[in-house]
């Protein structure tokens, strides 16, 4: 009997992580911008669904109004089918409660996922597009082609931005810890001296299966989340100088606040488990001011 | 005879004669290249004018009714190409050349970009489908820079050491031509 006993209290405990409720870690303000943040997620897989189930819970305390997708969208096929089963079903909840998803391109969509209305992307591969009531901009770039007439409209809507917070996302990320992929470097010398140029204060990227928070690079944070539905176990090169907080063990996706100069954020496990959060504060014109210290990221 | 006097001849012995031009070959490989660029350009205009338009925000059913049909189009009005029709053997040299000139001046990164997760040189055809079961290779912006501009309609793509043209909306493979990249 107490052999049992011990064996039924065992069993809990293993469902525990599995089973946890989301604790949220931020400020939850009103009139705050309240965003998710997935990337790497058209399987259809359970994993997605499971990921998508704990983006439905969060949103009940946390209500966030948009969500950025960072590419690869739908893999495989990309039938009308398969836009439900990769898209549609696992986030219908989010959908009919009037969440908007702005989508990025991968090297696994087809260019012609700009069309599609529920991706907001309005036909176009590469956009802008401004937080409904706050000062934000958001920069959505196509880096699987970064050519000149895409630098050349990047640098004109980074100039005219007038916006306090500018935030860019895209597939591939300019740091990465990951064996598989590593940093796109390339990528990396044309983009990253406009976002310093022009103030960019954060940017997002999927591609590589796991979530890293690199260390300020010039100033500015990077955050990689391409574990919302695919995972690389155990892909972050250990002892690599650029992470800052990784998590390649399951899947994951992240929650941002962004608040007058803050931009909070948490990272959540499949399991419900908040795997990092902290802050980041705006960076400031550079005429005015210095760019954050490695510090301004806990 | 002085020496100003002396140079002068000289110059006017070097000048071309009135009727001769002089003319920039490789900017001559480029127009053409530019001119079967247009010419393919306008049969797909005549073609994706002859297709319900296709709204900024389309359901499913109708983005991917518009692709085939794109497709299909395109498919039957060039049933004739050949690879080669606009990677013709002048520029497919000019792009090699172009291709090492940006990879050279660059580091590894361009050439990795170029690698990761490329499929390699796997079959393809003109006038087919670009593989959905395959991710589309970065192409790093340095050589996007380097190589002659594309109308939207067109991108370039590596595939293995290939170099395609892509029609990036229909999904097709216009044209391509092997050993884009050097080893």
């Amino acid at each position: 009997m107490r052999s049992r006993s011990w064996l039924a209290l065992l069993v809990t405990l293993a469902w525990v992580p599995l089973s946890a409720s989301i604790q949220i870690q931020l400020p939850n303000k009103d009139g705050s911008l309240r965003l998710a943040v997935i990337a790497d997620t058209g399987t259809g897989s359970s994993s997605q669904y499971e990921i998508a189930s704990r983006l439905v819970e969060a949103r009940q305390t946390f209500p966030f109004e948009i969500v950025l997708m960072l590419g690869d969208n739908l893999y495989g096929g990309e039938r009308p089918q398969d836009f439900q089963k990769k898209f549609e079903k696992p986030y219908k909840p989010l959908l009919d409660a009037g969440v908007k998803f702005y989508a990025a391109l991968g090297n696994h969509d087809d260019r012609e996922q700009r069309f599609y209305n529920l991706f907001n992307m309005n036909g176009e591969l590469y956009y802008t597009f401004k937080a409904p009531k706050q000062n934000v901009r958001f920069f959505v770039l196509e880096s699987s082609y970064m050519d000149r007439k895409q630098l050349e409209w990047l640098e004109r809507q980074l100039q005219n931005s007038t916006e306090a917070w500018k935030i860019v996302y895209m597939h591939h990320p300019l740091y990465s810890s990951g064996a598989a992929h590593g940093s796109s470097v390339s990528l990396r010398e044309v983009l990253e001296p406009l976002f310093i140029k022009y103030n960019v204060s954060v940017v997002f990227a999927g591609h590589e299966h796991f979530y890293e928070r690199i260390k300020p690079q010039n100033g500015i944070a990077y955050f990689t989340e391409g574990g919302s539905a695919k995972l690389r176990k155990g892909n972050i090169r250990k002892g690599s100088p650029l992470t800052a907080k990784g998590f390649d063990t399951d899947n994951s996706f992240m929650l941002v606040e962004i608040d007058r100069d803050q931009m909070h954020f948490q990272a959540i496990s499949r399991a419900g488990e908040t795997v990092d959060e902290g802050l980041v504060m705006r960076r400031k014109d550079a005429e005015t001011s210095t760019p954050p210290a490695a510090g301004s990221l806990r | 005879m002085t020496a100003p006097q002396l140079a002068l001849l000289g110059m006017l012995c070097l000048a071309p004669g009135q009727g001769s031009q002089r003319v920039n070959p490789d900017a001559q490989i480029q127009k053409d290249f530019s001119d079967r660029v247009d010419r393919y350009v306008e049969v797909r205009k005549a073609i994706e004018s002859q297709l319900p338009a296709l709204p900024d925000r389309a359901e499913p059913e109708a983005i991917t009714h518009h692709q085939k049909a794109l497709l299909a189009g395109l498919q039957r009005a060039r049933s004739g190409a050949r690879p080669g029709d606009i990677f013709t053997e002048d520029i497919r040299h000019r792009i090699r050349r172009l291709i090492a000139g940006a990879l050279s001046q660059q580091g590894s990164a361009p050439r990795e970009a170029i690698r990761e997760e490329n499929a390699g040189n796997i079959p393809i055809r003109v006038n087919a489908a670009f593989p959905t079961s395959v991710a589309l290779p970065t192409v790093p912006p340095q050589v996007l820079l380097a190589l002659p501009r594309l109308p939207e309609e067109l991108e370039y793509r590596f595939l293995g050491t290939r170099l395609l043209l892509l029609d990036s909306r229909a999904n097709m493979v216009v044209d391509y031509m092997d050993h884009a990249l050097r080893k």
